[in-house]
């Protein structure tokens, strides 16, 4: 397939997923498939399929243009421990014992593949665990995690929300939701394929441009082990490794996919990501990490009269503009946390808000849940970050 | 006999898009098997690959899921012969170009995907039934004239051809401004879509019926009744009746960029004809609205929004403040 376009590879997917518990039925769901891709400077094909037979792999052949070859020689798989079911099980009834309510358990398997050319293939096989309550994922992991009852507290938190605070106030993130409001402020504005179409907080920005204070520096990090968004390898099969966005406030780099790197002359660093074998890849986020900054996080709430601190959240982006739904936080009074709040949403401009960052803590932390990704279907990817304190901004019911 | 459900799904996309940087084409082919399982009360749930294999799968899947399933009601099952459901597979793509230059509207780019859906469904007694159903989606995004952002609307058809694009690229070439003030406010069938799946409307949903307008039966065979519930697999459709309300004044919200619920007022951000607005919804309200006739619209509209095809007309709220996005 290489010879006739710029970008071309298949990709081959099998996964296995259990999932116990919650309000459905015990499921198990496997499945397999395999995507051809092929895309050239003015034409793009793609084509799917989960009938593996030569029969359903001609047609896809043919769907894309291209005639069959040899068949390729499967490569050695990178292969990760075996999860253990049983302890994980025994997890999902102590966090469902303490939190009181209906709560899932997903162990998911999957094997993927990516050949580019005959002869030159990466394999690997992931394995995660993913614990859901009703308001969303709570915890998920390669090993074992040992917070219970923080991670059963969370869950009755996120149940109840009383309403919040509005209007233009001080807005303060807790460690780990800080993350979360840079993957929304910084890295979708940061992925090349919204660059290219001009649909980013940066159009007209050039890399070097100041564009938050000197104190924030924001890196999309592989590593596994730092959050649900970990990988080795992406899924165009380029070695992964950590993109920084923005380095001491001044745009410092883009998150490319291999199509987006070689329109733009960029570096493909693992983030072509495809949702699963019916989507296309393209330039997605893993662990958005917030560096640490110089202030104790204590001090970032001295002074505020009246504001809202951050816990939990989720939102979007889009062409300069974002929300952030405010899932569970709480009041700030006379500089001190008071009552729980949420059912908030923090708007506005995303430059606007960069430029209002007053101060970066120096404790950084995980966001405990995965933070779901759906700009070109679900992709789970990771948040760690310090307390951050925003000059006012707006606060909507 | 333990009592199972077997649902075979073939499932065919075409996709075609056009935009300034050029062209590109996508075609998709599902094959999906779905288990259901009961015993008594209980039961439990596999999907698998439907291919030359599935018989063996099927026959190894069936005593392990009993032995897992878990308390719940799984409704019954039992399947009722039927005609096949059978719709045209053809495009008319003649009109699109024309529709274009009519609305000169900003059009950034445009997609169609076709759909063919072949369904199989097998229970523990023998009992069959088949479907073939069909669809066309049309993508459009365009540019509004404020700095505002190109977005996308999908329009599905009931059979596979090309709806009427003028009003719909009107709206997508319209300028965004902020809007405020009070007076009635319309939901139109895209926006009412995603709040329903969203499942924020409590009460509301039960105003809901199943199934195409024209469809009588579900795939089981069964007739479709009012607040009828399909518990052994997703329901594909739901749609509302259409009303008798005429076009009216104020801002019809087309599409909700914001959908926050938390008890109270449901809070919702969307675009309008004119501009973008931000309304706060009373859940009796609107389950008030969506049981009226005279509330609701003249005509229906198909949208797909999360798995699920939502036929509804265009919804009046009543008098409310807006404010500005």
């Amino acid at each position: 397939m290489a010879g006739r376009f710029a970008v071309a590879d298949v990709f081959f997917e099998a996964t296995r997923r259990l999932r116990l518990g919650g309000e459905g039925p015990p499921e198990v769901r496997v499945a397999r498939g395999v995507q051809l891709r092929g895309v050239a400077q003015r034409s793009a094909r793609l084509a799917w399929t989960h009938d593996l037979s030569a029969a359903g792999l001609g047609r896809a052949l043919a769907a894309v243009g291209a005639r069959a070859g040899a068949a390729p020689r499967w490569p050695a798989v990178r292969d990760e421990a075996p999860l253990d079911a049983a302890p994980l099980v025994a997890l999902l009834r102590a966090v469902r014992r303490r939190a009181g309510v209906p709560v899932s358990l997903s162990i998911l398997e999957r094997r993927r593949a990516v050949f580019r050319a005959p002869g030159e293939g990466v394999a690997w096989r992931e394995r995660t665990w993913l614990l859901e309550a009703a308001s969303g994922g709570v915890s998920f992991g390669r090993g074992l995690p040992v917070d219970v009852a923080g991670l059963a507290a969370a869950i009755a938190a996120a149940d109840a929300p009383a309403a919040g605070p509005c209007g233009r106030l001080t807005v303060v993130f807790a460690p780990g939701a800080s993350g979360v409001a840079m993957h929304e402020l910084v890295g979708h504005a940061l992925e090349a394929d919204h660059a290219l179409s001009g649909d980013s907080a940066f159009a007209g920005r050039a890399m070097g441009d100041e564009v938050a204070p000197g104190e924030l520096t924001v890196v999309d990090d592989p590593d596994p082990a730092r959050g649900a968004g970990g990988l080795h390898v992406d899924d165009e099969g380029c070695a992964a490794g950590p993109v920084v966005l923005v380095d001491g406030g001044r745009l410092a780099g883009l998150l490319h996919d291999r199509v987006t790197a070689a329109v733009m002359g960029g570096r493909a660093r693992g983030n072509g990501r495809r949702a699963s074998v019916r989507h296309e890849p393209a330039p997605r986020m893993r662990n958005v990490t917030v560096a640490a900054g110089p202030h104790d996080p204590g001090a970032l709430l001295s002074g505020i009269r009246d504001g809202l601190y951050v816990e939990r959240a989720s939102g979007w982006s889009r062409g300069g503009r974002f929300a952030l739904d405010v899932h569970a936080g709480r009041r700030i009074r006379a500089g001190a946390l008071a009552e729980p709040v949420g059912g908030v949403s923090v708007q506005g401009a995303v430059l606007e808000a960069l430029a209002a960052l007053e101060g970066v803590g120096r404790d950084v932390a995980p966001c405990l849940e995965p933070v779901r990704c759906g700009k070109r279907g679900d992709v789970l990817t990771g948040a760690w970050g310090p307390t951050l304190r925003f000059a006012p901004l707006e606060v909507v019911a | 006999v333990t009592p199972w459900l077997l649902r075979v799904e073939r499932r065919l996309t075409w996709r075609l898009e056009a935009d300034e940087t050029g062209t590109g084409r996508q075609v998709g082919e599902a094959r999906e098997a779905t288990l259901d399982v009961r015993r008594g009360r209980r039961w439990a749930r596999a999907v698998l690959p439907a291919d030359e294999a599935l018989e063996a799968r099927v026959a190894a899947a069936l005593p392990a899921l009993a032995a897992v399933a878990s308390p719940g009601a799984p409704g019954r099952w039992r399947l009722r012969p039927g005609a096949a459901v059978d719709w045209p597979d053809r495009v008319d793509a003649g009109g699109w170009a024309k529709a274009l230059r009519r609305a000169r509207a900003a059009v950034v780019s445009l997609a169609v995907e076709i759909e063919r859906v072949e369904t199989s469904l097998t229970d523990a007694r023998g009992a069959r039934r088949e479907t073939v159903r069909h669809g066309t989606r049309l993508h459009v995004v365009a540019a509004g004239d404020e700095g505002c952002q190109a977005f996308a609307l999908s329009l599905p058809t009931p059979a596979p051809r090309v709806p009427p694009l003028d009003a719909l690229l009107r709206f997508a070439a319209a300028p965004r401004r902020p809007l405020a003030g009070g007076g009635p406010v319309r939901l139109a069938a895209p926006a009412l879509a995603q709040l329903l799946d969203r499942g924020v409307a409590g009460p509301a949903s039960a105003a809901l019926l199943p199934g195409r307008p024209g469809e009588r039966v579900d795939d089981l065979g069964r007739p479709r009744r009012a607040g009828g519930r399909f518990v052994t697999f997703r329901e594909r459709a739901a749609h509302l009746p259409a009303g008798t309300l005429p076009p009216g004044e104020g801002p019809c919200v087309r599409r909700l960029d914001a959908i926050v619920a938390g008890g109270g007022p449901i809070r919702l951000a969307g675009v309008a004809e004119a501009g973008v607005v931000r309304i706060a919804v009373d859940p009796e309200d609107l389950r008030a609205a969506l049981a009226s006739p005279a509330r609701r619209g003249v005509s229906l509209e198909g949208v797909p929004v999360g798995g699920v095809d939502y036929f509804l007309p265009e919804v009046d709220l009543g008098a409310m403040s807006w404010t500005a996005w």
